[in-house]
């Protein structure tokens, strides 16, 4: 599975440079699971995605970045929209993941797409039995299980992002798909 | 947190060049060859080294130990203990005191260091260690590999553990080279290409 990286390109550099990747993917999966969170996941189920509690949105890097961070419980993220409005993306967000199997929570960074903090909501394969709680190694293969699946949840959708985002669609459909989307909710009403 | 307590958080990584055949053997005896080693009793600063995934404290690695059907785990162990600059100017001062009441004079430079060092090595000695542990999952079949955390100093730690003991070149699965081994090789170039798009620019 090796990459063929353009010649004398240093990873760090090419990270960096393409930092935008992972902010794009973000904004574009929160956007679009505001207008519909029913996604195509593994093997061709359904999974459920929605933004919740927290998003961070940032622009620039190193020293010219600049950073917003919502919190927002009842999900109309005012604040989140008016930051698109001024060239911001989504650099973190918690998302909530339900299918078939199990219910989970996770906190999902741009700049690297790993799952971090995995939190099981619902899923008998994934928790433990009161009466007969797991031991050990149990519950860390529970543990695996649980994080290798929402891994494969989250390398679908990039990969069906990934494809939309370097076909002819995405400046033909999907752009205009996201501003007609926003336009009515970048209007900040006047108190 | 990692995958064995509470929320996980994990790290990837692929492996660029896989060693011919990866035995049993081949994994117990480079992970005994870099085991941790205690420091407790030492005033050593720090200890970097494998342990056991469901046990910390041993280093046996049978392979029952790190075997789990399509992976192999282990633990990376980073022992530290930090003395402050502060804390040792201030035992110094003691000493220096009692140099003074017993000489008639303050130490000149060369017993003044000699005294620091001792008294660093005795203060080391009696500071707590600092544990860490990352846990460290190698699939074989996909090549991949997680790190239980996430961060910076993390990915040095176990970069610098897993150089150390394997040899075998790694490199951080992130959404540019996620990216390219997802896509058809022949779009890998417009993917390079590619720049920022904003949202309300036109192209």
């Amino acid at each position: 599975m090796s990459v063929d990286f353009p010649p004398n390109t240093e990873f760090l550099d090419l990270w960096q440079e393409k930092m935008f990747l992972g902010r794009e993917f973000l904004t574009w999966l929160w956007l679009t699971s505001e207008m519909d969170n029913r996604f195509p996941g593994p093997g061709g189920s359904a999974v459920e995605l929605t933004f919740e509690r927290k998003l961070v949105l940032e622009t620039g890097l190193g020293q010219n970045r600049s950073q917003v961070v919502c919190q927002n419980p009842d999900h109309d993220w005012t604040e989140a929209f008016v930051a698109l409005g001024v060239y911001k993306t989504v650099t973190r967000a918690i998302v909530r993941l339900r299918t078939d199997v199990f219910e989970c929570c996770l906190s999902l960074p741009a700049d690297t797409l790993s799952p971090q903090s995995v939190k099981i909501v619902t899923g008998a394969e994934f928790t433990d039995d009161d009466e007969a709680p797991l031991n050990q190694a149990g519950h860390f293969l529970n543990q695996v299980s649980l994080v290798s699946q929402v891994k494969t949840i989250i390398d679908v959708l990039y990969r069906h992002f990934l494809t939309l985002r370097l076909s002819d669609d995405w400046t033909a459909k999907e752009l205009p798909r996201l501003r007609d989307f926003l336009e009515p909710k970048m209007t900040v009403p006047v108190s | 947190m990692g995958l064995i307590k509470g929320t996980p958080t994990v790290t990837r990584y692929r492996l660029l060049e896989a060693p011919e055949e990866v035995t049993d053997e081949y994994i117990q005896q480079r992970l005994k060859r870099n085991s941790f080693v205690d420091i407790e009793a030492t005033a050593e600063e720090d200890s970097l080294g494998w342990v056991e995934i469901l046990d910390h404290l041993a280093t046996e690695f049978n392979p029952a130990s790190f075997k789990f059907g399509g992976f192999v785990a282990f633990s990376a162990r980073l022992d530290t203990r930090r003395l402050a600059a502060r804390t040792l100017n201030r035992y110094y001062h003691y000493k220096e005191v009692e140099f003074l009441a017993q000489t008639g004079r303050k130490p000149n430079s060369v017993k003044k260091r000699e005294i620091k060092e001792n008294l660093r090595q005795d203060l080391l000695r009696r500071t707590l260690l600092n544990t860490d542990l990352l846990e460290v999952l190698w699939f074989q079949k996909e090549q991949e590999i997680w790190v239980g955390g996430a961060g910076e100093k993390k990915r040095l730690v176990f970069e610098e553990l897993w150089e150390r003991t394997f040899g075998l070149s790694v490199r951080l699965l992130v959404p540019i080279t996620l990216g390219l081994e997802m896509i058809p090789k022949e779009m890998g170039a417009s993917l390079l290409k590619s720049k920022a798009c904003s949202l309300w620019e036109e192209d």
